[in-house]
């Protein structure tokens, strides 16, 4: 295949005439996001899953001890078996989805903030605020994430909160490089220069102008994020460093497990692809958003956001 | 050349410096006594006291600071709390053990990956691509210690192949497995990259150029296309160094490989903070490395890179 | 005849539809002859180019219709393999943007030489001496020491001299130029062009010239095919195109050219409208929504080239029209 020649930009023809084209892309659109629609349908069974917790399973089930139920494999009773202690994996499973929702939004959340206002401050101030600031961010892209939470976390202490510090604390770096090279980009622009030139003030310009127009991209990494954030809860649970026990945590449940391979794989199979499948529909989300997003990265859902 | 590395090198200073701040504030100032971390449970306050003062902890931080920073210029890590023994003596032990499952997994990222990349970018929409894509996705989304564990559930128990656990003698049986698990996430990252990166490369116009002087489509895509393609690439591999770092600390845990990662870890349960802090610190110091060596290949791959470190036009 | 291009279609289907880039363009061309193939961006001139060595990336483009006839043999017939021995060593291309036409991670020197040592069974010493020459004859000073420089090291005019002599280190007996000054300052267009001119003749080879610019072929082509929406509109020695244009389209492209021959004080003029959406074209006579002269027929019936003079071809129902009556 040899490139299109300049004159012949198939770009340029599809894009006109204007009348059809919305309509198409539409189409084109839900089209070639089957793989995001099914993301969403995870996140939104997700989501209900850890609302309706207490209407799909008994609390009780999924902690204590039932000496007569223990390391049971999958039968009607127990849809997904019993672990050592006999607890319901199912309901474990439906329980621990609230941690990582919790984990996944609000770690994400806290970052954003951060990240969003040192983000635009360094992009938008440049100078002094802009060196300091990046500078700091440098730091904290020295740290391995994975390696980065267990420092945090081993001076934290174990606990939900604490995980949701500790990947805050990380995340907030990654989301303010995006947002400043986003707003150094959307700085230049006619419309803001207008907009100064008018006299709106460095708030207004920073929320009417560059805002709307710098957030794409991260909307679409904090799509990535929050999946990212889940395995990272996960993986902390998993070392003993994360949510702690007797709260039910799909990264616990995994520790767990490892005792009992051979005896009940069972036990290690439901929290696993309960995680992929969470992650993995964060994943495809944050592919879509972008292809719908992002022109510039249209038909590239092959590109990476994590960085 | 010398003169860019010597700069890369005072570039990192300002980070080591941020960094060995952030270990001590976290280690020393922020929550509880330092000193009950240096001491068994129970111990009285006279013991505590001395202890103190002893460790000069009665001073004020940037003093104590002061003190951890000439401590670390000699390769004074600080001591285990459990073993009674340097920091860095501990992670010497345990360094080649890391370093060698890190590499296999390096070459097993980069040689499948790229692979996998291009062959999915030069048959597009073929089968070979679906299957390279939708892999990929999947492996992206996969909790690395869940996929140690399938690995091992498989090979080891169900067929009874390959060993899971330790690496015994040292024979590449036990390599095996604990390197497909490090590298799988990252093997997905780099097809992924190649692909894209390969993609777009293939719709330059040099590339045309070189299939209008009649080259072979191998050499097309081999050498004019690989080679333009491959620059973002070893970015992504660079990157994604501390992703490969913190991903063996789950690895060797789930297949108790005596490397740093399992140290920390057992550190971690055992309630060690100066093993966790001072081999985190390490492995930092290896990640900057790391980078810098990924910056100055770029020089090799990619002419346009000066070592000012910036495109020129 | 050196090359015969009969009744040439390349199409191209993409998800809006199909896109008629190349709908049954002919021409041909002798040894020492200069084509020039004009019309303005999306005519299909340089798919045309593209479509003679078969290098329309496929899909989405496909090569309908049509016969190369190159010394006698249909190239497009070909295989690959055949294929690639023409490919810059019989008929060699020079691109439009030579700051994105050479690879930029290889030495200038290693990406000519390639092109020798590709089609040529020859020491990689002598092919070394002989991009020296090449390069000299180019005119790039200090050609020997620049060999293991790399493209961005040169400046765009420079760039496309390594183009010129990349292409013609097979001695080609066609190079198809797609718009080989556009991207160039007017100063250095003029010497690329007169360069062309010269090692056209040192070889005695054709080239294709191709071009948005009517201005740019004067003293250079010896016919001209002009194109318009994928089709030919008229095709004429280079006289009868600069003094009797005859198709509406060729007349207002000559309008647009700033000719020393005519007074200046006419203003320069642009043609009314843009290129049509190769997607939706016109009915009839692609150019009648531009066309002063456009009357029903237009609307309704293509219009066939045809041969109103001995040599002079052009596809417009007036002018046929006003021939016949």
């Amino acid at each position: 295949m040899a490139k299109l020649p300049e004159e012949f930009n198939l770009e340029e023809i599809d894009q006109e005439p204007r009348g059809t084209t919305l309509k198409r892309e539409i189409l084109v659109t839900l089209r070639k996001n089957k793989m995001a629609s099914f993301g969403l349908i995870v996140i939104a069974i997700l989501v209900l899953v850890a609302i309706f917790a207490p209407v799909i399973a008994p609390y009780k089930n999924a902690v204590g001890f039932y000496p007569e139920e223990i390391l049971k494999p999958p039968s009607v009773e127990h849809m997904m078996g019993t672990d050592d202690l006999g607890r319901d994996i199912f309901a474990r499973i439906v329980w621990g989805s609230r941690v990582s929702v919790e984990v996944g939004i609000l770690a994400v959340a806290f970052g954003l903030i951060i990240g969003l206002f040192m983000g635009a401050l360094a992009g938008y101030k440049g100078g002094m605020a802009d060196t300091l600031i990046m500078r700091t961010a440098d730091v904290f892209f020295a740290f391995p994430y994975i390696l980065g939470a267990i420092a945090v976390m081993t001076i934290l202490g174990p606990g939900l909160e604490n995980v949701i510090i500790a990947i805050g604390v990380l995340e907030w770096a990654y989301i303010a490089r995006l947002f400043r090279g986003s707003v150094l980009a959307t700085k230049v622009n006619d419309y803001v220069e207008a907009a100064r030139a008018i006299g709106a003030d460095d708030k207004r310009i920073i929320m009417k102008h560059i805002l709307p127009n710098a957030i794409t991209p991260v909307i679409v990494y904090s799509a990535m994020s929050v999946g990212t954030a889940i395995i990272t809860e996960a993986a902390l649970s998993f070392l003993g460093v994360g949510v702690q026990p007797p709260r039910p945590s799909w990264g616990w449940m995994l520790s767990d497990s490892r005792a009992f391979m051979s005896r009940a794989p069972w036990m290690m199979y439901f929290p696993g692809l309960a995680i992929l499948v969470t992650v993995l529909g964060f994943v495809l989300v944050a592919d879509g958003l972008r292809d719908m997003l992002d022109p510039r990265l249209k038909g590239m859902s092959e590109h990476v956001t994590r960085g | 050349m010398s003169r860019y590395i010597a700069r890369r090198l005072l570039q990192a200073i300002p980070v080591i410096l941020g960094v060995t701040l952030i270990i001590f504030l976290l280690m020393f100032i922020l929550p509880g006594d330092p000193a009950r971390m240096l001491v068994q449970k129970g111990a009285s306050p006279e013991v505590l006291e001395s202890i103190r003062e002893a460790h000069g902890l009665d001073k004020p931080w940037y003093v104590q600071y002061g003190k951890y920073m000439w401590n670390l210029l000699q390769g004074d890590f600080g001591t285990s709390i459990r073993y009674r023994r340097p920091v860095l003596d501990i992670m010497k032990d345990h360094y080649p053990n890391s370093i060698r499952l890190a590499a296999v997994a390096l070459a097993i990222e980069a040689v499948i990956g790229i692979i996998a990349g291009v062959i999915s970018a030069v048959k597009r929409r073929s089968f070979l691509d679906i299957l390279v894509t939708l892999s990929t996705t999947i492996l992206v989304a996969m909790p690395i210690f869940w996929f140690a564990m399938l690995l091992q559930v498989v090979f080891g128990l169900k067929w009874g192949i390959l060993p899971i656990s330790g690496m015994g003698d040292g024979s590449w049986r036990y390599y095996v497995l604990p390197a497909i698990a490090l590298a799988s996430v990252h093997t997905a990252y780099t097809a992924r990259i190649t692909r894209s990166s390969m993609l777009e490369v293939i719709n330059q116009d040099y590339i045309r150029t070189a299939r209008a002087k009649g080259l072979s489509e191998k050499k097309v895509i081999l050498k004019h296309a690989l080679r333009n393609a491959l620059i973002p690439v070893i970015t992504i591999i660079g990157l994604d160094l501390g992703g490969l770092i913190g991903s063996a600390i789950l690895t060797e845990t789930v297949f108790s490989w005596p490397g740093v990662g399992r140290v920390i870890y057992l550190a971690i349960l055992q309630r060690d903070p100066p093993v966790v802090m001072g081999g985190t610190l390490i492995l930092v110091f290896i990640f900057i490395l790391l980078n810098l060596l990924v910056d100055i290949s770029y020089a090799y791959l990619d002419p346009r890179i000066k070592f000012e470190g910036r495109k020129v036009d | 005849m050196l090359l015969e291009v009969n009744n040439l279609r390349t199409y191209f289907y993409i998800e809006r539809g199909v896109v008629k880039a190349v709908d049954g363009v002919s021409f041909s061309i002798d040894r020492g002859e200069t084509l020039a193939i004009v019309g303005e961006s999306g005519s299909g001139k340089s798919v045309t180019a593209l479509s003679l060595l078969k290098l329309i990336p496929t899909p989405p483009g496909k090569i309908l219709e049509g016969e190369v006839f190159f010394e006698g043999e249909n190239i497009l017939d070909f295989s690959e393999k055949n294929l690639r021995k023409i490919r810059g060593n019989r008929i060699a291309m020079i691109f439009q943007d030579p700051t994105t036409s050479l690879n930029p991670v290889f030495t200038i020197g290693d990406q000519v030489m390639e092109a020798i040592l590709t089609h040529q069974r020859v020491p990689k010493k002598i092919a070394r001496e002989k991009t020296v020459k090449l390069l000299e004859m180019v005119g790039i000073p200090q050609a020997r020491g620049r060999l293991s420089d790399y493209p961005h090291q040169f400046s765009g005019g420079m760039r496309q001299r390594v183009m010129i002599a990349m292409a013609l280190s097979c001695e080609p007996d066609i190079l198809i130029a797609d718009e080989p000054t556009t991207a160039l300052d007017v100063t250095i267009q003029a010497q690329i062009l007169e360069l062309m001119g010269n090692l056209q003749k040192e070889f005695n080879s054709a080239t294709i010239l191709i071009t948005h610019d009517l201005g740019v072929v004067a003293g250079l082509a010896d016919r001209i095919l002009v194109m318009y929406a994928g089709k030919p509109v008229e095709y004429a020695d280079v006289n009868s195109i600069y003094y009797l244009p005859r198709h509406p389209y060729t007349l207002s492209l000559m309008d647009s050219v700033t000719r020393l021959d005519k007074s200046r004080k006419k203003r320069l003029q642009s043609i009314k409208g843009s290129p049509p959406s190769l997607i939706n074209i016109p009915s009839g006579c692609s150019f009648h929504p531009r066309c002063k002269f456009a009357t029903d027929i237009c609307h309704k019936e293509v219009p066939e080239l045809i041969e109103i003079k001995p040599g002079h071809f052009t596809a417009c129902h007036q002018v046929n029209n006003a021939d016949k009556g």
